[in-house]
């Protein structure tokens, strides 16, 4: 039996973009996107272990203009992917799984994925 | 792969994502009121047993739920049988050397 062969599921650009499937899509991304800030995470711990000097090397590059984009776009992604992913968890309860509820919670994760992370940069600066 | 073994990663996701809701709100909340995050401030947060515990905990987790998360989306796009196996043999060397690699950092940090 050639494993090869066999027919695959249409891919996403086959269908109509909706809000639940570019949710389901944005969960993947963000989750690749925050695998990229695991490495920034460790290099940031390596350089604390290093010393001072590497610390600050890495804090400067974080505290730049584009650290700072980086440092939002991630704290946004982590924001997203944690109420999506809570999103998901109830669903696997049997929860929440009706076509209204799925986009009643879809904006809602959407814009407080939003607001959160806007709300947190306000706050700090 | 084998239906058991499906389900078994399907649950750890579940668990591991579970685990990693209070812990990375932790994290975020941590690091928000460490700011600016001068040297000797957070080398003596991280030096404090409970920081140390929780961070290495919250590292070995979220390590766990990338490794699942990233195998997840390689098994989904990768299609050839030897390029996937590689994909993932690459992946997984690539995390554990990070894992190692932190763990080693967190482990040398003294008060």
């Amino acid at each position: 039996m050639d494993t090869q062969q066999r027919p695959l599921s249409p891919h996403l650009q086959i269908y109509r973009p909706q809000l639940t499937s570019v949710m389901s899509i944005m969960h993947r991304i963000t989750g690749v996107l925050l695998s990229m800030g695991l490495l920034l995470l460790v290099y940031c711990l390596y350089a604390l272990a290093e010393g001072a000097t590497s610390y600050q090397q890495a804090q400067q590059f974080l505290m730049s203009r584009p650290g700072l984009l980086v440092l939002f776009l991630l704290n946004w992604a982590l924001f997203y992917h944690l109420a999506n992913g809570l999103r998901h968890l109830f669903w696997d309860l049997g929860l929440g799984l009706t076509l209204l509820s799925s986009y009643l919670s879809g904006y809602l994760v959407a814009i407080s994925s939003f607001a959160a992370t806007i709300w947190l940069w306000l706050t700090v600066n | 792969m084998a239906p058991g073994k499906a389900h078994r990663s399907w649950l750890i996701q579940r668990i591991t994502a579970v685990l990693l809701i209070p812990l990375a709100l932790w994290f975020v909340w941590s690091i928000v009121s460490m700011l600016p995050l001068n040297y000797q401030s957070t080398h003596n947060w991280l030096a404090q047993p409970v920081n140390s515990v929780l961070f290495g905990s919250f590292l070995l987790i979220l390590f766990h739920h990338t490794w699942l998360g990233l195998k997840e989306v390689t098994e989904d796009y990768v299609h050839n049988t030897v390029l996937k196996s590689f994909s993932l043999f690459l992946l997984i060397t690539i995390l554990l050397a990070l894992l190692a690699l932190s763990l080693h950092s967190l482990f040398s940090l003294r008060l």
